[in-house]
């Protein structure tokens, strides 16, 4: 048995792509491309996949990981050529690197991740000043109504950096968010609530999620690397 | 009047689409993509760029066709002909065909509050742009979607008020073997197999258009193609208690009949590389067609009758045509498909086959019918390791006098023979469909359905406990209300009325109220009638089309949508009774709305199965007994095709 972590994108050709979509798409896409991936065992046999973390339908990413079991040992530069002559537009494959040693689950090591988000300009000019206010807050609270019920999420330990870049026509966030199963902050409640913040209005925002880390002592660092 | 306000209307909104798309033609795919499609459920309906899904050209590309399913993706993307006819038309160079979909009610108020017309999924064009536009008439009650997609693509909803710069509409599918409903709205329809059919329409129109010849030129050159109809060069006169007095051609160069045209060499045609959807769809699997045609003959099935003769698939071809599939889809599964595929003559041999080829890439084999036959059930035992689903029956009729009267050919041994297989097979779900409001029914045979469910039960609980099965026991029982259909041998029958068929239903459920392991499901009676109404209905009934299309309705296949107060007050605002189109009793002296169209089956042959039904008589499978003389393979010129050999009969 191989192991190999595979990094992929999804772009804005299949951003509405939901995550249970995607699953079912990449093993549809190994199947095409006639790797010779393993199976679990069991009544209903399925590929041994497992996703670092699902996306939101309507984001994008630049960086996105899987973890994949084959029977052979394979050359990473052609299980990433395979892949890519089958999958439909939108879905690229970027590189694979063998994991040699036992590794934990990949979705329970994502600790943080890097976002960068568009909105419209807005009433306001935003600058690095107004960032720093909206951090030095001691609790950044948003509320969601979702189902008749008030959900109140704090967001400010979750973040861990944010920048904005402003032109004549739009913004450009760049979000450095916790991630995973030791907390999830979402992108876009950070930037609504920025919006709030500055008593602006949001009309539309696009997310990509550009990158996702392990933390190794205290640092951050891209799953690539682990 | 109502046709001068809608011709208003449509001006209205072609001035808006000059404003909107000027110098430019395709849709504005930035506001569609980052402020329309986010707010919409499941977008990813509407981006259509799938895997496999073709992109041609449009400015190169000379002849343009829009298939146009009426009604939501993942429903139209299950369908097997479309993907048949996508891979056929874009294999012509110079032709293009791109597909659209009824879009869900979030996403049409969108478009319609962005004054945007309904476009095509491949290249984002308005439907207007096409040369030609094509429904598929899969069922009676997508019609009102029909018009609401010609609505939202701004193309005026009567023939005679679309010029020659709209594109001609045209229409297939069952439905189009009595289309008569539609005539105010459809130009063209075809009868039949669409894979030889279509190509040659629109290389006929092509040839036109390039000559500089009209929309009419067309339309009644395209008559002297096979299986084509175009109503307009038909007069229908009608008698004062509202039967037809005569339907004759109007233009001396027509034919009197039109006959549905059919593929001889089923084998010709090889689907290679279906379209892949990313969303989960009701077929989500390959649907390799193994046979075409059915010689069961159950006197209530349209199918059986609408796609004589049989022809079955060569099993090299179909083995072939696996590994294309499973090579370019990449689906886990293969659902052998057809009216009823444990008749193909090898079926063992190709399942076994497929299994043993796929099994180790983790693709699985299902047949998506089973006979009431041992023989299924063994099939389905060989294909099915893992018993993940239950398995579904259909006996249709409760008593043998009844399964004798509709010619299902099954007794009441058969059943629990089957239902013993499967459940010492270790199946414990099972599924049965039965039909009530039947012809020459009773309330015994009604009731039959109850005691043969009862008998099921305690079957499954007695093999169960021998075989040691810890497995909890479920019955399923289905009950659709009949609807009698055009082309059958009980098309002169009157449905039983929306109050009968009630009080049928409650009878069973009253009857069932105390059978623990049975769940009984029955259907709305209002869309049942309505279809009947539809399915035998004649030209009058356009108007009421139109007007329940003003009054909103749409998505009448969905419970949720579906309206019959809209409806009942749409036949009411026409002055036409709906009840007289499902209950009149026709004669085999009437002519019939549909008699000008035929799926090459003699009427004769119809009359007569309608009076064995009267007497219980059975007719025989021309598969095994020889031919019954329905007259589809000489009026087709073609045989029926079993096992590589033709079939001939004298």
């Amino acid at each position: 048995m191989y192991k190999y972590r595979l990094v992929f994108a999804k772009n804005e050709e299949a951003k509405f792509v939901s995550h249970l979509e995607l699953m079912k798409c990449v093993q549809q896409t190994i199947r095409r491309a006639k790797l010779p991936i393993i199976f679990s065992e069991g009544f209903n046999p399925h590929q041994k996949i497992s996703f670092a973390s699902a996306l939101a339908v309507g984001m994008t990413c630049e960086r996105e990981y899987m973890d994949v079991e084959f029977k052979n040992k394979l050359e990473t530069t052609e299980i990433v050529k395979d892949l890519n002559s089958v999958s439909p537009t939108g879905i690229y494959y970027l590189q694979a690197k063998e994991l040699i040693e036992k590794k934990p689950a990949l979705m329970s090591i994502v600790s943080a991740a890097t976002y960068k988000i568009k909105t419209n300009k807005g009433l306001k000019d935003f600058s690095e000043r107004n960032i720093e206010d909206y951090l030095s807050q001691q609790n950044i609270i948003y509320s969601v109504e979702k189902n008749k019920k008030i959900k109140i999420k704090e967001l400010r330990p979750g973040i861990l950096d944010m920048k904005v870049k402003q032109t004549s026509i739009n913004n450009t966030f760049e979000l450095f968010l916790k991630s995973g199963s030791a907390g999830n902050t979402r992108p876009d409640d950070v930037i609504r609530c920025f919006f709030i913040f500055m008593q602006d209005n949001i009309e539309y925002l696009s997310i990509k999620r550009i990158e996702l880390f392990k933390e190794i002592q205290g640092y951050y660092v891209p799953l690539i690397e682990d | 009047m109502l046709k001068c306000v809608l011709k208003k209307k449509t001006i209205e909104i072609l001035k808006l689409r000059k404003q909107f798309f000027f110098g430019s033609e395709i849709m504005d795919q930035s506001l569609l993509l980052n402020e329309i499609l986010p707010n919409v459920e499941k977008p990813i309906r509407y981006l259509g760029n799938e895997l496999n899904s073709i992109h041609k050209d449009w400015s190169v590309c000379k002849e343009k066709f829009a298939f146009v399913f009426p009604d939501i993706y993942e429903i139209g993307m299950s369908h097997l002909g479309m993907q048949i006819l996508y891979e056929i038309v874009n294999d012509i160079q110079d032709f293009l065909m791109e597909r659209v979909f009824s879009p869900w009610v979030d996403f049409e108020a969108e478009l319609r509050n962005h004054q945007l017309p309904i476009y095509s999924l491949e290249s984002f064009h308005p439907i207007i742009d096409f040369d030609i536009v094509g429904f598929t008439l899969q069922y009676e009650l997508s019609y009102t979607n029909i018009l609401n997609i010609l609505e939202l693509g701004n193309i005026p909803l009567l023939c005679e008020d679309r010029d020659e710069s709209m594109p001609i509409i045209v229409a297939g599918g069952p439905c189009a073997f009595n289309p008569e409903p539609l005539v105010d709205f459809i130009d063209l329809f075809m009868l039949g197999d669409g894979e030889e059919v279509l190509p040659n329409l629109l290389r006929l129109h092509l040839e036109q258009k390039s000559s500089g010849k009209s929309k009419d030129d067309f339309l009644l050159a395209a008559t002297a193609l096979p299986g084509i109809y175009v109503p307009k060069y038909y007069d229908v006169k009608y008698l004062e208690n509202g039967y037809i007095a005569s339907i004759t051609p109007n233009n001396k160069f027509v034919p009197n009949k039109i006959q549905k045209v059919i593929i001889k060499d089923i084998n010709k045609f090889i689907l290679r590389k279906p379209i892949v959807p990313f969303m989960d769809i009701v077929h989500d699997r390959i649907m390799l067609e193994i046979l075409r045609g059915c010689t069961h003959g159950c006197r209530f099935c349209q199918a059986g009758i609408l796609y004589r003769p049989v022809r079955e698939r060569k099993l090299d071809n179909l083995l072939d045509a696996a590994e294309l599939l499973v090579a370019n889809t990449g689906h886990d599964d293969i659902s052998l498909t057809s009216l009823s595929s444990a008749d193909y003559s090898s079926i063992r041999e190709l399942s076994t086959n497929l299994i043993e080829k796929y099994k180790t890439c983790g693709v699985s084999v299902s047949l998506p019918s089973l006979r009431v036959d041992t023989f299924s059930v063994e099939v389905a035992q060989e294909i099915q390791k893992v018993r993940k689903t239950g398995l579904t029956f259909a006996p249709e009729a409760g008593t043998q006098r009844m399964r004798d009267i509709i010619n299902k050919g099954v007794t009441e041994n058969d059943l629990i023979k089957t239902l013993e297989g499967a459940y010492r097979s270790g199946w414990t779900t099972i599924k049965l469909y039965f039909m009530i409001g039947l012809p020459y029914e009773t309330d015994e045979d009604i009731l039959g359905i109850t005691e043969l469910a009862q008998k099921m039960i305690w079957l499954g609980k007695r093999i169960l406990k021998e075989e040691g099965i810890k497995k909890p026991l479920k019955l399923t029982v289905s009950v659709a209300s009949f609807v009698p259909k055009t082309h059958t041998a009980f098309q002169w029958f009157a449905q039983n009325t929306r109050e009968e068929l009630h009080r049928k239903q409650m009878l069973l459920k009253d009857a069932f109220k105390t059978m623990k392991n049975v769940v009984y499901n029955y259907h709305d009676v209002n869309t049942s009638f309505l279809e009947a109404v539809f399915a035998k209905g004649d030209r009058k009934l356009g108007k009421v089309l139109l007007e329940a299309h003003q009054r909103g309705c749409k998505f009448d296949s969905w419970r949720d949508y579906f309206s019959m107060e809209k409806w009942m007050q749409s036949f009411a605002k026409c002055g036409i009774d709906a009840s007289w189109y499902a209950y009149r009793e026709l004669d085999y002296k009437d002519i019939l709305p549909w008699d000008h169209l035929t799926s090459g089956v003699f009427t004769e042959f119809l009359s007569n199965e309608n009076e064995k039904a009267k007497i219980c008589a059975l007719t025989a499978d021309c598969r095994e007994a020889g031919c019954v003389g329905c007259g589809a393979c000489n009026n087709l010129e073609s045989r029926m095709i079993i096992n590589n050999r033709e079939i001939n009969y004298v």
